[in-house]
């Protein structure tokens, strides 16, 4: 099998593979690890590649494998994550020089349990600094660059997650989502990727941005493999007290490609509003797609949407100003301008203002839970623009400029607020050949519908076909 | 004290942050935004919503249920 074909693909068709003894885990791991060498200079995906440690344990499992020990379907397949999960006895920087010498003591429970499930961790992968923006940006690393276009981001945080997954070079990734940090990078770089509901998987391990808002996830080629992922992480963990204790369901067995009868809400208002034209009307051909598949699409009114960049700031600014608060105090130069700028400003708001923006946050999720008991889901875009220039801070949309940092989170954050699943996947390429991402927010654990509805609509489009061309 | 002397005071010299002049016009702008829509919520009653910061909110307030 050629190396092109064992890095490309999904989960779903190499683990078919791999089980039948037609690829092997060595070979396919080796050829990750050659594509890496080959493309991370100028991707900058990974900040830290694990050659010897891939390599011994796509050796296990293939030895495993051959032994008749099969896991599952991550077994044998080369996986990598965001660079703020614990990986024992590796480095861990958060995309931050402040960490450039940490070494992790403890291994994160997602990735104790992506081993487990045999998968192969191939090394960790480039961020927003400390997970805080949606570009990732890095004055210190480098910027990742978008598959799709070298000279765009290919946003954040987790924009390594979403490079290293769509450029091929590895077959899943983990990323973490506070604002938005796995399905904007999965909206701009034209991959899958899924924010669970809080506390359906562990954050033990996962240096923190803002506590009551952090969700790990993963970022994927396709659905299905969205679903094996999810599989294999969720579940509660007796050392993260916020996970859940309900039983984790049986993702892949609920992509049924059926989803008539199921109904969808569209929340016109302040969705809409100054995006970019092509983004709108690839997401109002996706929801036509959607009723033409036996989906009932219908306006739902959510008011309270226009107070969440307020609230969710300050809930942010003050969560993460109380994680850094020791680090900024000794090593303020050392952080990035826009992270720096965003902790002194948690440093300014009061314990009233910050109780204000939870007392709405209580309001708002029960909005959302309304609006979610006439309908299985919500249907919005993830993003309100394609990917911008590495050097185009403002985007003119609707001849207005647009900031692009401060808005490339505005139809993502509140779901984090609300601790709602939710999915981003592609929907469209615009004129440029830049990915769309349409959003999926589900009832809170009800991933499955999440799932459902994405699969039944990427088996009925021709979206996640696409492939970005890389040099070889 | 001014509102830009207190945010001065509160980033200096309880943050021990050291900003540039650049940076310091941000934080003021992003500041002033972040009051307004602060306020903004007054607006709302909020009288009847307690603050949702249990963590494992999900969880244990039953808006999974």
């Amino acid at each position: 099998m050629a190396n092109e074909e064992l890095t490309r693909g999904t989960i779903a068709d190499m683990a078919a593979r791999l089980r039948s003894g037609e690829a092997s885990p060595v070979d396919v791991t080796a050829a990750h690890l050659a594509r890496i060498e080959r493309l991370n200079g100028s991707l900058k995906a990974y900040l830290t590649v694990l050659p010897e440690r891939a390599m011994a344990a796509a050796r296990r499992a293939e030895a495993e494998i051959r032994g008749g020990q099969y896991r599952g379907p991550l077994h044998g397949v080369p996986v990598a994550v965001k660079d703020l999960y614990a990986i024992k006895g590796e480095r861990m920087t958060c995309g931050s020089t402040i960490l450039a010498d940490n070494v992790a003591d403890q291994h994160a429970t997602v990735n104790q349990r992506l081993e487990a499930a045999g998968a192969v961790l191939l090394g960790t992968l480039n961020m927003h600094e400390f997970a805080w923006g949606g570009t990732s940006i890095n004055p210190h690393y480098g910027t990742p660059r978008n598959p799709w276009d070298g000279e765009r981001i290919p946003g954040g945080s987790s924009g390594g997650s979403g490079v290293a997954t769509g450029a091929g070079l590895a077959m899943a990734t983990l990323g973490s989502d506070t604002g938005g940090s796995i399905r904007i990078p999965a909206s701009l770089s034209g991959v899958v990727g899924i924010k669970p509901t809080y506390g359906r998987v562990s954050r033990c391990g996962v240096y923190p941005l803002c506590w009551s808002l952090d969700h790990p996830g993963p970022l994927t080629r396709s659905v299905a493999d969205a679903a094996l992922m999810l599989q294999a992480i969720a579940g509660h963990d007796p050392n993260d007290p916020t996970t859940s204790r309900r039983p984790v369901p049986d993702y892949a067995q609920q992509l049924t490609g059926d989803v008539r009868g199921l109904r969808v809400g569209v929340p016109r208002a302040l969705f809409f509003d100054q995006i970019d034209p092509q983004v709108a009307a690839a997401v109002e051909t996706a929801v036509s797609e959607l009723s033409g598949l036996g989906v009932a699409c219908v306006d739902v009114d959510l008011p309270l949407m226009r107070h969440v960049p307020a609230a969710s700031l300050t809930l942010m600014v003050v969560e993460a100003y109380a994680v850094h608060e020791t680090l900024l105090r000794a090593h303020s130069q050392a952080y990035g301008s826009d992270v720096r700028v965003r902790l002194a400003l948690g440093a300014t708001v009061t314990g009233t203002q910050y109780l204000k923006a939870q007392r709405f946050r209580s309001l708002l999720i029960r909005e959302v839970a309304q609006a979610l008991q006439s309908v299985d889901a919500l249907v919005t875009p993830t993003t309100l623009m394609t990917a911008a220039r590495v050097d185009e801070p403002v985007v003119r949309i609707g001849g207005e400029d647009v900031a692009v940092a401060a808005n490339v989170a505005r139809f993502t954050r509140a779901f984090n607020m609300t601790g709602s699943p939710a999915l981003s996947l592609p929907c469209g390429f615009d004129d440029r050949g830049l990915p769309i991402g349409l959003q999926i927010v589900g009832r809170p654990f009800d991933e499955s519908i999440v799932l459902r509805l994405a699969h039944a609509y990427e088996q009925h489009t021709p979206w996640h076909q696409r492939v970005p061309v890389l040099p070889d | 004290m001014t509102h830009k002397e207190t945010l001065r005071y509160l980033v200096t010299e309880m943050a021990g942050a050291t900003l540039s002049d650049a940076e310091w016009a941000q934080v003021e702008a992003q500041s002033e935004t972040l009051q307004a829509g602060l306020q903004a919520l007054d607006a709302l009653d909020l009288s009847a919503a307690e603050p949702a910061v249990e963590f494992g909110f999900c969880e244990d307030s039953g808006h999974g249920e």
